[in-house]
């Protein structure tokens, strides 16, 4: 890949591999450093367009081609204006046309035609609109809020299932190394045979592994369950009905042939074809090729439809 | 398999009449939609009869321009790609009419694209190059600007059965399941020459190709004093009904006798014809004048090889069904 390269200072990336290119409003794009240097106070104009830039309106790039960042800008702004919904248009065809009516204008904002035109046409629509414009703010924001909190509510979840399993496995772990130190304390101090010691033991562990995967079970099945305030400004759809339908099974393929049946390629040395066929070359051998596979051919080119009468057709 | 195949479902007819009805349907269809400009200049449309001739000429030259197509260093023609172009023609005739393709110069194409579908691949030119000398240039630019139309006239149903493999198939389980009866390989020679002549009549439309099989190896037995009746009543049809039998026997009759009965036009019934057709041709209808247009004559351009010695072909007209195929 080509290094990256600043347009001002000429950096390349690799001279200074952690050289990042930030991109502004107009499209272009410039080092840190130059930023630093031509917006010493907090506007100025871009080095390569001329365009009044302001300082913080600089932003790492999303995007490969300037011309797409450029254009996703604008239209993000726009949006912010142009935010009517489906249903506030009476029907199908004025709501596709009011979405023609934004494109255009983004379209002319960012390849630079017509712009004092559309600027002006922007700044009317949002006077006219003004309280639709209000209205699917709040609309927007309160959605944003509901999606918002049950993403939080997702990651909680997730972390509090994550800390629980870590609880038992340390848990785990601990009573296996006591089980092991108690085995090995009672070989070394009392009299009983090695043998009857590590049977209680078996037996003792047995139980507790039972008592532990329950518990784990219990915990595993509440963590599944969302809590109930995610609910909340949420409707909530039921499973959808599944139909079962008609269970499949296999039927067999029938295909009349109106001929005698034609014996199998297993049999066709049994009945004594091969005998009557030419003898094959290397060549044939070779790539596979069996003499009953050209007898079964004939065999079938010549039984097939042989019963085939003129009423049937 | 012929069974499950387009062939069966789309080209096999009841009857001889249902053929000719739609014969009947495709020259009534160009007539009316030519009668205005017919009638303009003067000139008769051809009649289904007379169209009938013409087909079945350059049936006849399809046939025996395959039996002399030997380019040099190449493979011989197999049979069933002749078997292929001669059904490509017949199909496109029974649903086009001479007038709006002529055959003289579709069967080329037919073969052409037969050869393909068949495996006996050549490219343009070498084909071409098999032909006489001024029709290099012609055939060339009309094969390729035909053969789509043609591929489109065949619904693209390019799999044709032939009845060749059944009838090696029959010679085959003879000699397994009946070997007393003396040696059916020399029945072979005579058997090809009866296939090769039931291309001139229409039973590949009326009778599958397993039964024309059958019935060009009873022929042949019969011809050499011969009889496969025994093979063909207690061994193949052993487990059907007598009805089933006699039915049998009696296809393997009306399939030898079509294959007989038909009789190939030669050039003195096609003549006349053939000036009709020059004028009501949907070339000479549609253009006003024809200087441009090379003369056609019928017999001789169709020298195969080039030179003029193999004149004396296209003056005696030996039968065409004489030739050694082997």
């Amino acid at each position: 890949m080509d290094q990256l390269k600043c347009p001002r200072c000429k950096t390349s990336s690799y001279q200074k591999p952690n050289l990042k290119l930030l991109v502004n409003v107009c499209g272009h794009k410039l080092c840190g450093d130059c930023v630093e240097v031509v917006f010493i106070r907090a506007s100025g104009p871009c080095p390569e367009c001329g365009v009044v830039l302001r300082k913080n309106q600089f932003r790492l790039q999303q995007f490969d081609d300037s011309y797409i960042e450029k254009e996703v800008d604008i239209r993000k702004k726009i949006l912010k204006d142009y935010n009517k919904t489906e249903r506030d248009f009476p029907s199908l065809r004025e709501y596709n046309d009011y979405l023609e009516e934004v494109e255009t204008i983004i379209y002319n904002l960012a390849n630079g035609v017509d712009v004092d035109q559309t600027r002006a046409k922007m700044d009317a629509y949002k006077k006219d609109n003004q309280t639709l414009i209000m209205k699917n703010r709040d609309r927007q924001l309160r959605v944003e809020k509901v999606l918002m909190n049950q993403i939080h509510q997702e990651v909680a979840e997730r972390d509090y299932k994550n800390k629980e399993a870590l609880e038992i496995e340390k848990r785990i772990t601990i009573q296996k190394k006591r089980e092991k130190d108690s085995i090995i304390d009672e070989l070394i101090y009392s009299d009983r045979p090695a043998s009857e010691v590590l049977a209680s033991h078996a037996a003792v562990s047995g139980n507790t592994a039972g008592e532990e995967s329950s518990e784990t079970v219990a915990t595993k099945k509440d963590a599944l369950l969302p809590s109930h305030h995610a609910l909340v400004g949420m409707t909530v759809f039921d499973p959808l009905p599944m139909s079962q339908g008609k269970v499949y099974s296999y039927q067999p393929l029938l295909l009349s042939t109106w001929g005698p049946g034609v014996p199998e390629l297993e049999e066709m040395e049994s009945f004594g074809y091969l005998s009557n066929m030419r003898c094959l070359e290397e060549h044939h051998i070779g790539s596979g090729f069996v003499p009953a596979y050209a007898c079964q051919r004939a065999l079938q080119d010549a039984f097939s439809c042989l019963l085939l009468k003129p009423q049937d057709i | 398999m012929y069974h499950s195949s387009t062939q069966k479902r789309d080209w096999l007819f009841k009857d001889q009449q249902s053929i000719n009805v739609k014969r009947e349907a495709a020259n009534r269809a160009f007539c009316s939609a030519h009668e205005a400009s017919a009638q303009e200049k003067g000139v008769q449309l051809l009649t289904p009869v007379e169209e009938d001739i013409v087909v079945q000429y350059y049936l006849k030259k399809l046939v025996e321009f395959c039996s002399l197509f030997n380019p040099p260093s190449w493979a011989p023609l197999p049979k069933t790609a002749l078997v292929t172009a001669v059904t490509y023609y017949k199909r496109l005739y029974t649903q086009c009419s001479v007038m709006e393709f002529h055959p003289k110069d579709m069967f080329l194409c037919c073969v052409f694209l037969a050869f393909k579908v068949d495996e006996y691949n050549l490219s343009l030119e070498q084909f071409v190059n098999m032909l006489a000398p001024h029709l290099i240039q012609s055939t060339s630019e009309y094969i390729i600007s035909h053969e789509l139309l043609l591929l489109k006239k065949l619904q693209f149903q390019l799999t044709v059965h032939s009845p060749f493999r059944p009838m090696s198939g029959f010679i085959l389980d003879m000699k397994t399941r009946a070997p007393q009866l003396p040696n059916p390989d020399m029945f072979r020679k005579v058997a090809d020459s009866f296939l090769v002549q039931s291309l001139g009549s229409d039973v590949a439309f009326l009778y599958p190709p397993s039964q024309i099989g059958l019935a060009a190896l009873w022929h042949s037995a019969k011809q050499t004093h011969n009889r496969v009746d025994g093979y063909i009543l207690s061994v193949l049809l052993n487990s059907e009904g007598s009805d089933t039998i006699d039915t049998i026997m009696d296809l393997l009759q009306k399939i030898e006798d079509l294959v007989f009965s038909v009789k190939l036009p030669d050039g003195a019934m096609l003549a006349p014809v053939e000036a009709k057709l020059q004028q009501c041709s949907i070339q000479a209808l549609t253009i006003a004048t024809t200087t441009t247009k090379r003369k056609r004559q019928s017999e001789d351009n169709l020298s195969v090889g080039g030179s003029d010695g193999k004149k004396h072909r296209s003056d005696q007209e030996p039968s065409p069904w004489s030739l050694e195929i082997d």
